[in-house]
């Protein structure tokens, strides 16, 4: 599991540049189709093409995110377990 | 560390690539209009329910909208929506379709002028676009086109 972990990390990095300029470029699209400024398709056309790029980059990314997120938690978790509140006095 | 940053680079390079590809490619798929043929269609057609129903298929698909006719084949493959959205309707009246979006909102500016490029003519009236730009009728197996 640490060593899914480490992949996790090691992915997560190499994609952050590639998910900011996959996200600016979906954001100016955007911004340029809800105020109309796409009078020939043509942007609406690349939003559409990239939004598949978009997504599994950033599906990727949420994943090892989430990954690297919980699992120190489950460790921590795994290596203190919570006292025995029901008997203090117990050995 | 320094492979990384290459890795992010390259990465970063190929994303900026392919939305620039996606830009300038866009002009190679829209319905321009076709090169001259040898089989000319028949300018005579008048475009009534009954001619625009011939034309039902993704091989060649006529759409009437708000009393005007379209011929949408070249667009299909180009439809944000899918061609699947468009095919549904082709050869019958397919207004409230393109108006509510297929009840998902309304179309776009840029789809409007989209659709305006693609413009037969009116419904009951004779066929006014350049003959060289309609999509002929698909032909059914034993026809030759020039009999």
């Amino acid at each position: 599991m640490s060593k899914l972990f480490l992949w996790c990390k090691k992915i997560h990095r190499l994609l952050v540049l590639i998910i900011v300029a996959s996200t600016l470029i979906m954001a100016a699209t955007g911004i340029l189709m809800k105020y109309q400024l796409d009078a020939t398709g043509q942007i609406r056309y690349v939003h559409n093409q990239m939004s598949i790029i978009f997504t599994v980059l950033l599906s990727v990314m949420a994943a090892t995110g989430l990954f690297m997120y919980f699992f120190p938690l489950l460790i921590k978790r795994k290596n203190n377990p919570k006292p025995n509140i029901e008997n203090p006095h117990s050995p | 560390m320094k492979n990384e940053i290459i890795f992010q680079l390259v990465g970063t390079a190929i994303i900026i690539i392919l939305a620039l590809y996606f830009f300038f490619s866009f002009h190679a798929f829209s319905p321009l209009p076709a090169p001259p043929s040898s089989n000319q269609t028949n300018l005579n057609i008048v475009l009534t329910a009954k001619e625009i129903a011939k034309h039902a298929t993704g091989a060649s698909c006529w759409l009437l909208i708000s009393g005007k006719v379209y011929d949408a084949t070249s667009y299909l493959p180009i439809h944000p929506g899918g061609a699947a959205n468009i095919t549904n309707f082709c050869g019958t009246d397919a207004t409230q379709a393109f108006l509510t979006k297929g009840g998902r909102g309304s179309h776009s500016a840029a789809a409007t002028n989209v659709l305006s490029s693609l413009y037969l003519g009116d419904l009951n009236k004779k066929i006014t676009k350049n003959s060289a730009n309609i999509s002929p009728l698909p032909l059914r197996g034993g026809e030759n086109e020039d009999e």
